[in-house]
């Protein structure tokens, strides 16, 4: 009896560390409060953290990194990149002769991909959008020009849409287009041109002060400035070496009331279209533009509040639909019902 | 390598206003039909110059003439659906956007009928609205265009089965990210798995989701995670109408911690089970022994 009481108290401080890191973890488990969460998916041709590869996306990886020369990385259904594809090419001896034959390289099945190229800002995140969800991201150079290619495609129409972010986190205006893709081909969209972003300092300002109107574009191109008035008042001006704007606009020309303004960039024969437009407005006081704190109010239709508007915010504004008295952050324009309207709202700002 | 060099004019975005009406009509003119045959027509949506991001709508059709069959949506400008092409009564009711807009002419989706009796008639949308990309959703103008028929009897038998699974479809459904998050009105406290995906070839048919070592499950998005915990893998598989599948699976968020893992603490007691169980068996030998 005594030897079974004191394996029990041999125990008993192993039990108490056990209970601590169950108790422990529940509690820290409990403790996050996630809205959206960050997941690792294998099969959305985007490589993750945790995945060597994913699909055609094998990262920095290629057989080389391997110790092979030729060849292709093969990614398996685990997204773990698999070397089969690849092998070590020996090349030709020019001293020697004859020698036999081979087995020859393996045959590569031509991949249906498509390739953007294109301007953003410099040093800037790029996001290519497939169907309305994000495909691929890219980090467009030093001097604005990005490139990237999108594999894994199958045969018909794709609606593609690309956006960048500056170092300020403004977004550009979504770039879409559609594209019918044939499968074995490879297409170029090339000539891409994302208007500049564009922000006010503040939201609203005094006739007769000046509001800044600052944005980034293409290194040393020339931006032009839209302020929208009775008649609408140009302003051109050039970015800096690292795509930078900045302009002191004079609201003495402004009447009292709401205004926006928007701009487009000029780098040498080529024109982007003009952008997304900011409103601010003339009136008798200065109030600053609230920074972006992440609060749902600075992106429209981001319901969630997650700084992106997507298939989350596509759910919760379906889940409105049609439904009386609505949630008024899924009535986007506040006409006290989820219709078309907001969905067309949603649409119009969508991040993927 | 078929290469096919795309120069985009930006230009074209610019042009993007609402002084042209969008147009929506069927992809068949006037149609001479027999009867018990199978007849399909997609409707075709143009938004001539001017940018658009969301249309719903309603197609009417005769049901005394003709049987719905089912509709086809691959290839259709339409992402996300807020409401499939669904059949009520004798229409079809739809309704859907496209992030980003879209300019051109593309097909919305295509509607399959079997021819019922001889007789005249016509299909067309009503309650249509198309809405302008502009952030406002601003409703274009619509010219739409009717499909009149004329179904004659048909001498032949009528064809018995129509080929719905498209066996030329050979590519899976699209690559996908899903989303998993709380959205409390939907879910309450309830985490929430969202996903949604295109097939070009065939269309989707349905997605079923597996968790852990469960089975698959069909589910509609958004679903409720049995594992609220989410500490198991998460399998979630689009099949299109010719039975290709795509699967993308999710690792666990909280992989569980080596104390919570049941397996760990089974082998551990059986361990020392047996252990204890060997030495009470050594012990009431050796007793014996000095006995």
């Amino acid at each position: 009896m005594f030897k079974y009481l004191r394996t029990i108290i041999y125990l008993f401080p192993l039990f108490l560390v056990g209970i601590f890191f169950i108790t422990y973890n529940v509690w820290a488990q409990n403790g996050v409060v996630n809205a959206t969460v960050k997941i690792s998916v294998c099969g959305n041709n985007i490589a993750e953290g945790g995945e060597e590869c994913d699909n055609a996306d094998f990262g920095s990886l290629s057989c080389s990194s391997y110790g092979f020369n030729a060849g292709s990385l093969i990614c398996d259904i685990a997204c773990d990149a698999d070397i089969s594809g690849c092998y070590t090419e020996i090349p030709p001896d020019d001293g020697g002769g004859g020698g036999g034959g081979g087995g020859g390289n393996p045959v590569i099945p031509p991949q249906t991909s498509v390739i953007f190229s294109g301007k953003a800002y410099p040093l800037s995140s790029v996001s290519i959008l497939k169907d309305g969800q994000i495909a691929i991201t890219t980090i467009a150079g030093p001097n604005a020009d990005f490139d990237v290619k999108l594999s894994s495609l199958s045969t018909g129409t794709y609606n593609f849409s690309v956006y960048s972010e500056d170092e300020d986190s403004n977004r550009s205006a979504l770039f879409t287009f559609s594209v019918y893709v044939t499968s074995g081909s490879s297409t170029e969209i090339g000539g891409i041109f994302l208007a500049p972003t564009i922000a006010t300092d503040k939201s609203e300002v005094r006739q007769g002060d000046d509001v800044a109107i600052f944005g980034q574009s293409v290194p040393n191109s020339t931006v032009t400035i839209a302020v929208n008035s009775e008649q609408e008042i140009f302003r051109y001006i050039n970015a800096d070496e690292d795509g930078a704007y900045l302009h002191y606009f004079d609201t003495a020309l402004l009447e009292k009331g709401g205004h926006s303004t928007k701009s487009k960039a000029r780098f040498e024969e080529e024109v982007s279209s003009y952008g997304q437009s900011v409103a601010f407005l003339v009136g008798d006081a200065n109030i600053d533009t609230l920074p972006d704190d992440g609060n749902c109010s600075s992106i429209i239709a981001d319901m969630n509040c997650d700084a992106r508007v997507n298939i989350v915010d596509f759910s919760i504004a379906a889940y409105w639909y049609q439904r009386s008295n609505p949630d008024p952050k899924a009535d986007l324009n506040n006409d006290n019902k989820v219709d078309l309207i907001d969905f067309s709202i949603m649409a119009f700002h969508w991040t993927g | 390598m078929n290469r096919l060099l795309i120069t985009i004019c930006l230009s074209f975005l610019l042009l993007a206003n609402a002084s042209q009406a969008a147009d929506l009509y069927f992809d068949k003119d006037n149609a001479e039909i027999r009867t018990g045959r199978f007849f399909e027509t997609g409707i075709i949506i143009d938004s001539g110059e001017q940018s658009i991001n969301a249309v719903e709508g309603k197609i009417y059709f005769p049901n005394n003439l003709l049987e719905f069959v089912n509709t086809k949506e691959n290839n259709s400008i339409i992402s996300f659906w807020i409401e499939k092409p669904k059949l009520i009564g004798n229409y079809i009711k739809f309704s859907g956007i496209v992030p980003g807009g879209y300019i051109g002419q593309a097909n919305l989706f295509e509607l399959i009928f079997k021819t019922k009796q001889s007789g005249q008639g016509n299909i067309h949308a009503q309650d249509l609205k198309i809405l302008l990309n502009d952030g406002l959703g601003t409703e274009a103008s619509i010219n739409q265009r009717a499909i009149n028929f004329n179904i004659s009897h048909d001498v032949l038998a009528s064809e018995e089965a129509v080929v719905i699974i498209d066996l030329s479809d050979q590519d899976k459904p699209e690559p996908f990210t899903p989303m998993i998050a709380k959205i409390p009105e939907i879910g309450g406290e309830n985490y929430l798995l969202m996903f949604n995906t295109q097939d070009k070839g065939s269309g989707i048919d349905y997605y079923q989701v597996k968790e852990g070592y469960g089975a698959f499950v069909k589910v509609e998005s958004p679903y409720v995670l049995k594992s609220q915990k989410l500490d198991k893998k998460i399998i979630i598989k689009a099949v299109d109408k010719s039975g290709n599948e795509r699967l993308v699976t999710i690792s666990p968020v909280n992989p569980k911690s080596w104390y919570e893992n049941f397996s760990f603490f089974a082998i551990i007691i059986i361990v020392i089970i047996v252990a204890f169980s060997l030495g009470r068996t050594s012990w009431t030998k050796t007793k014996r022994k000095q006995k």
